[in-house]
């Protein structure tokens, strides 16, 4: 059982290194249209458009 | 394009899938006969369809939309100025971004639709609409494009746009929101992994575990918990301390008190190595009022966007007249007393009496009336309101920031911040709780020292635990649980519940106060009946459509049925027209070489016309037709009754027997109504202040009034009773002041949120008995030191869980 001094501590990192991806996507905007996501996967377009004009980002 | 005799197959327009009711408009797009309700109809659907936009329809569904009108734009022509891009643009590298609230978006479809017509204006790079708002964030570039445009586009697929920019209060709402949602995320991961520590914790009580093993899930569910104590838990750390500087007990306190005895025991247990921790309630604890907390905070939210969107269409410049000098001027500096003047087409900045000639007022984002209101000289002028015909110049009785409109909203933003009143008698008695508590332990700890003769450490521990157990967190989470459950149960039928405190008075119901029009009808007038000989439609199209008034356009949308009407009416000259305000329209025409003298309108101008009508016939608005001063013949105009009406009066008979209907309409319009739907009691020509006054009347005799309807005629009288009810479909500032708003438009939504109020009240009640029974129980065995830690631990852990499972069941209760 001595193996939990070393699987906690591990359990505990990786706990933190996913609570730093959840701040990192709340500080990217991805829970500001949590609504949007299960709509836009229809979006796409079928006929790529011409020209190139390029959304831009934030 | 023509127009054909309905065929039999298809029965729905093929771009709004509206049902046909008078006209079915043929045409050929891309090769396929397609069939549509109205021009506008056809028009938007060529427009998706040059896009490549059959996708439009597929991601539709079956969803039907309102048919399109093919919206005037005066409005938008005024906005290129300085003043606007510099409150609504932001400059971004080179571009600028703009915000637009689009307001009748209801669908993907929708979304899809204004992403793809815009982005394929030349001069925009970016367009992207928020689902849940219904805001697009467009980045273009202003070289090339103007505001205006990117306005009309919207306008010319059927869309209502709204420049938009976030005020004070919306921004600080929206910041309390992010870090409120960040709160509870950090809650939730300090809560989920502790809860594997609890476990390993709670068996090991049970059936025996090593000290070092203890000691290590101690150490680690303190490393869980210092984030949620921290972090999670600051804005109840900041109440507590406020609640200390106002010498105030509040809920806050209560919460943070308990929480931080819990914690700060649990750390000396950590570190001394006796006894059982407390820390999984800690997260667990914060993470369930969080939650409660965010849904509070984004129904504010909401509600406050609205009111600034409404703020937003406020014209940013105005024309000041000083000794008979026009000057624009920001209307942020009109004063008092200022003279303004305010052209047709454009919206009063300010309150004021009018000096000039009479004209027609649109106020219906104020009032939700939407039939153009006469002013004349003297009359009161409300800012926002849309002046129609002619320009007006009228003296402000305000200064910008006092309207009606800016006052409203500060009324509004204090209504947002009140407590529902259960809340706080549940604080009440938390306070007398605390207080009791607060001399048990100190009694425990004095008596405790005499009968162990003064072993102070021991006292200590008793003292503590005595805290500890009677910590009142189930009762702290008791109210905003079960609130919390009942709104998101409301909103998943349609039914917003603006202000969490109207469970309490939705419950005890007595007296139900209906409007009419918009209400318990379709709102929207249609021709019922018409005697005048189908030769004289031309004339009369040519005639109604210079005016913009609703039983104008009824009557328009009744004569276009005969698709030769609009282009046999182009053939006739209009010589001189006038359009008197609550009467009608006279006019004289060239109709192939004669002259005709014309008059449309109620009785009134038929009777100032020298024309005698029978106007035995009261069903609804009659609009009468003179040529020459002989009468042709009339048109009978009524409001449908909604379909859902007559069920939801029958159930709601079950829940009050107390229903009456307030209307502002004549007597007969009104008798209809309540004979149709079995209404004993109702009263017709109202104004205002009457409706408020039959309110005040049942509130005297201790009645529990709700109140439904909508507009500002409506307002008064749904600010003074207990319960307002308003749905989304009247677009304007009554929807501030309800409590509840149906956002589905379905009346059978005000059945479900009264049903689940009195579920609601009694799962709050029970909670609080639940609370305390678990509270005074452990207490006297806190007291004489027989209390075992474990005990104690899953007991705290069980007395919130039991409240909050007690909450969760409402779902089940209500069917």
């Amino acid at each position: 059982m001595e193996a939990l001094y070393v699987t906690v501590p591990v359990a505990m990192a990786i706990a933190l290194f996913f609570l730093w991806v959840f701040v990192k996507a709340f500080k990217k905007g991805q829970f500001d249209d949590i609504e949007a996501a299960k709509y836009r996967i229809f979006f796409e377009d079928e006929f790529p458009k011409q020209d190139t004009k390029k959304p831009e980002a934030e | 394009m023509e127009i054909t005799e309905p065929a039999q197959t298809v029965t729905a327009c093929d771009h709004c899938g509206n049902p046909f009711r008078y006209v079915k408009i043929k045409a050929r797009v891309e090769g396929e006969e397609k069939y549509f309700c109205c021009e506008g109809c056809e028009t938007v659907y060529s427009l998706i369809r040059s896009l490549g936009g059959d996708k439009y329809y597929s991601l539709k569904g079956s969803q039907i939309l309102e048919p399109v009108s093919l919206a005037e734009t005066s409005e938008d022509l005024n906005i290129d100025n300085d003043a606007v891009y510099a409150r609504y643009v932001r400059p971004v590298n080179g571009l600028s971004e703009v915000f637009v609230q689009i307001t009748n978006i209801h669908c993907s479809a929708c979304v899809w639709l204004n992403e793809k017509v815009l982005s394929e204006m030349d001069g925009i790079t970016f367009a992207q609409i928020n689902f849940a708002s219904g805001r697009a964030k467009i980045i273009f570039d202003p070289s090339k494009l103007k505001l205006s445009q990117i306005l009309s586009t919207i306008r010319a697929i059927g869309y209502k746009p709204q420049l938009y920019s976030p005020g004070q209060s919306t921004n600080n709402y929206k910041k309390n929101l992010t870090s409120l949602f960040l709160r509870i995320g950090v809650a939730g991961f300090a809560f989920g992994n502790m809860m594997v520590l609890s476990v390993a914790l709670y068996s090991g009580y049970f059936s025996g575990i090593d000290s070092d093993f203890k000691r290590l899930f101690h150490f680690a569910s303190w490393f869980f918990a210092t984030p949620a104590y921290l972090y999670s838990g600051y804005p109840f750390m900041k109440g507590f301390f406020t609640s200390i500087k106002r010498k105030t007990l509040t809920m806050d306190f209560l919460l943070f008190f308990g929480i931080s005895l819990a914690y700060f025991y649990s750390v000396y247990v950590t570190l001394t190595d006796r006894g059982e921790v407390y820390f999984d309630s800690v997260a667990m604890i914060y993470f369930f009022i969080l939650i409660g907390k965010f849904f509070e905070e984004k129904s504010r939210l909401h509600a406050s966007e609205k009111l600034e969107a409404i703020l937003c269409r406020l014209p940013e410049h105005s024309i000041r007249v000083v000794n008979g000098e026009e000057k624009e001027v920001l209307s942020e500096s009109l004063k008092l007393g200022d003279r303004v003047k305010v052209l047709p087409g454009m919206r009063v900045p300010v309150d004021g009496i009018i000096e000039s000639d009479a004209l027609q007022v649109d106020e219906s984002f104020l009032t939700g009336e939407s039939k153009p209101i006469g002013k004349k000289r003297g009359d009161l002028l409300l800012a926002g309101s849309l002046a129609l015909d002619s320009h007006v110049v009228f003296v402000a009785t305000t200064d910008y920031h006092a309207s009606t409109l800016s006052s409203l909203k500060l009324r509004m933003e204090e209504a947002l911040l009140a407590k529902p009143k259960i809340q706080i008698i549940t604080e009440k008695i938390a306070s007398y709780f605390i207080t009791t508590v607060f001399i048990i332990s100190l009694l425990t700890l004095v008596g405790w020292m005499i009968a162990t003769g003064g072993d102070f450490e021991r006292s200590l521990i008793y003292t503590i635990s005595v805290l500890i157990v009677a910590c009142p967190c189930a009762l702290g989470i008791s109210v905003p649980t079960a609130l919390v459950m009942n709104h998101i149960l409301n909103s998943e039928k349609g039914v917003l519940l603006k202000n969490p405190s109207v469970v309490e008075p939705l419950a005890k119901v007595d007296h139900i106060f209906m409007d009419k029009t918009g209400t318990l009808t379709e709102g929207k007038f249609l021709v019922r009946e018409c005697t005048i000989d189908d030769s004289y439609f031309p004339i009369l199209y040519r005639l109604e459509k210079q005016v913009n008034h609703p039983l104008a356009k009824s009557i328009i949308k009744y004569l276009s049925t005969d698709g030769r009407v609009p282009s046999l009416s182009k053939e006739i000259m209009i010589e001189s027209f006038q359009a008197l305000p609550g009467k009608g329209i006279t006019g004289s025409l060239e109709v192939k070489g004669e002259r005709l003298i014309v008059a449309i309108g109620n009785a009134a101008l038929m009777e100032a016309e020298g024309i005698a009508v029978n106007d035995s016939i009261e069903t609804g608005s009659i609009v009468h037709l003179a040529i020459g001063g002989n009468h042709l013949g009339y048109f009978v105009l009524a409001d449908d009754i909604r379909k859902e009406a007559v069920g939801f009066i029958q159930s709601l008979k079950k829940i009050t027997p107390k229903i009456t209907i307030l209307s502002g309409d004549s007597e007969m319009p009104v008798r209809a109504t309540a004979e149709t739907l079995e209404i004993n009691s109702y009263f017709a020509n109202l104004r205002p202040e009457d409706k408020k006054a039959h309110i005040n009347q049942a509130q005297s005799r201790g009645e529990t009034v709700v109140m439904v309807g909508d507009g500002i005629n409506d307002s008064i009288s749904l600010a003074s009773a207990d319960v307002s009810i308003s749905h989304t479909e009247a677009e304007d500032l009554s929807l501030e002041k309800a409590d509840v708003v149906l956002t589905s438009g379905n009346l059978n939504g005000i059945l479900f949120s009264l049903l689940s109020a009195k579920k609601t009240r009694q799962v709050i009640l029970q909670n609080i008995i639940i609370s305390l029974c678990y509270n005074s129980i452990m207490l006297p065995l806190a007291v004489f030191g027989l209390m075992l830690p474990v005990i104690c631990s899953v007991f705290m852990a069980a007395s919130s869980l039991t409240v909050l499972i007690n909450s969760l069941s409402l779902r089940m209760r209500i069917k």
